[in-house]
């Protein structure tokens, strides 16, 4: 292989990326042309160069900076999240919730119905005992109703009249009805 | 390869282990992972993109990706070749949005010789201590470096700096194994003639630029 091609394989020669025969040809060449033996030592030296370039140093605070910041991204509900998600409570939490939340259904339910039941059975001791007095305390709520009813048609009676006396005789008979005197 | 038998492939990787403990919930598996790799992954951004803040700020972004990707994490590669990645891709979006912006006011300054010398910033200085000289050389190699076409610049701090093989530098650019030969074969080529022009000016007293 002449020179120009040995030069081409040089950088990936120095790198051992060249097969075993490619490698192989370079060794032989170098080792007998001054010229490309030169050109393998520049090659060499300027890619050991690249250790002069100098570091830095992180901040020494940059743990706790990046945790600030993680911290600022996410919202509330998502380190509650992250908490269930990393185990804090998973074997614990979740069952006890969806127990609680049985339970109170359960709770809720039968005492619905407790209350459904207690309100029918008194409404019917109410209506054994009490169902005249119901009715009565109707009429008394009615009273004024029933005593202008009744007051408007003995009117329309009395309107008809002519006579005075008719008129005493008929009041009485409104008063009897009206009072059960 | 499916993604079953790639994942059990680079689970004796123990940073991927690191980083599978972490999904299960161990926090204290990031850290030691971010402990491992963040200097390492500022200096890479920093060789990359030379100034501090920058480079502290995607720095912190790379290892926020990690961190928010954890339920989805599934080993593809080595955990570096993939965190490498993330930070090349971040230095890439950062270096075109500030090209927008403008040259470089630290571009190197072409001398008579011909060849590429960074100026030296203490102009009255006669006799350069050892320090001088040392950061004078590092600035040198970083104006080389910088010099680079982005792609071979990246190929470069890869295989010098992280000692990725050229399959690792392939997956982490996205590019086959023989582009990564022929890249670093040009950068090499480049780094060779502008470290070779320095070597010779050699004395920094003789710069022309340092004169008057």
């Amino acid at each position: 292989m002449d020179c120009q091609n040995i030069r081409k394989l040089i950088p990936t020669y120095l790198d051992q990326e060249l097969d075993n025969e490619q490698t192989a040809m370079v060794k032989d060449h170098t080792s007998k042309c001054v010229a490309c033996q030169k050109e393998l030592n520049q090659y060499q030296k300027s890619w050991d160069m690249l250790d002069h370039l100098q570091e830095i140093e992180p901040d020494p605070h940059y743990m706790s900076r990046f945790w600030t910041k993680v911290s600022e991204e996410k919202p509330w509900y998502e380190t509650i999240l992250d908490n269930i998600r990393t185990g804090l409570f998973a074997n614990k939490l979740i069952p006890a919730l969806a127990v609680s939340c049985f339970l109170f259904v359960m709770s809720f339910t039968v005492f619905q119905r407790y209350q459904s039941a207690n309100m029918d059975q008194q409404i019917l001791e109410l209506s054994k005992e009490d169902y005249d007095v119901v009715s009565t305390l109707e009429l008394v709520e009615n009273l004024d109703i029933i005593e202008d009813i009744d007051l408007i048609e003995e009117l329309d009676i009395i309107d008809s009249l002519d006579t005075t006396d008719n008129l005493q005789s008929e009041l009485k008979n409104i008063r009897k009805r009206l009072y059960h005197v | 390869m499916d993604n079953l038998s790639s994942a059990k492939s680079y689970e004796d990787d123990p940073d991927v282990k690191l980083m599978l403990e972490f999904q299960a919930g161990d926090k204290a598996s990031f850290e030691k992972l971010m402990v491992k790799y963040y200097p390492r992954i500022l200096n890479f951004i920093y060789r990359f993109i030379p100034s501090r803040e920058v480079s502290e700020d995607i720095a912190q972004e790379a290892f926020m990706r990690v961190y928010k990707s954890v339920q989805s994490y599934r080993p593809q590669s080595k955990f570096n070749t993939w965190l490498f990645t993330i930070a090349k891709n971040l230095s890439l979006n950062e270096l075109r949005k500030n090209k927008k912006k403008g040259a470089s006011l630290d571009a190197p300054i072409k001398s008579s010789e011909g060849s590429f010398i960074r100026q030296v910033e203490d102009k009255n200085a006669l006799n350069p201590s050892d320090d001088l000289i040392q950061s004078e050389v590092s600035q040198v190699v970083k104006a080389a470096i910088e010099e680079l076409p982005e792609n071979q610049r990246m190929a470069v701090l890869l295989r010098r700096y992280e000692n990725l093989s050229y399959d690792e530098i392939a997956k982490t650019m996205n590019t086959t194994a023989k582009a990564v030969k022929s890249l670093l074969s040009r950068a090499k080529e480049n780094l060779k003639v502008r470290l070779a022009s320095f070597k010779k000016s050699g004395d920094l007293q003789e710069n022309p630029n340092q004169k008057g």
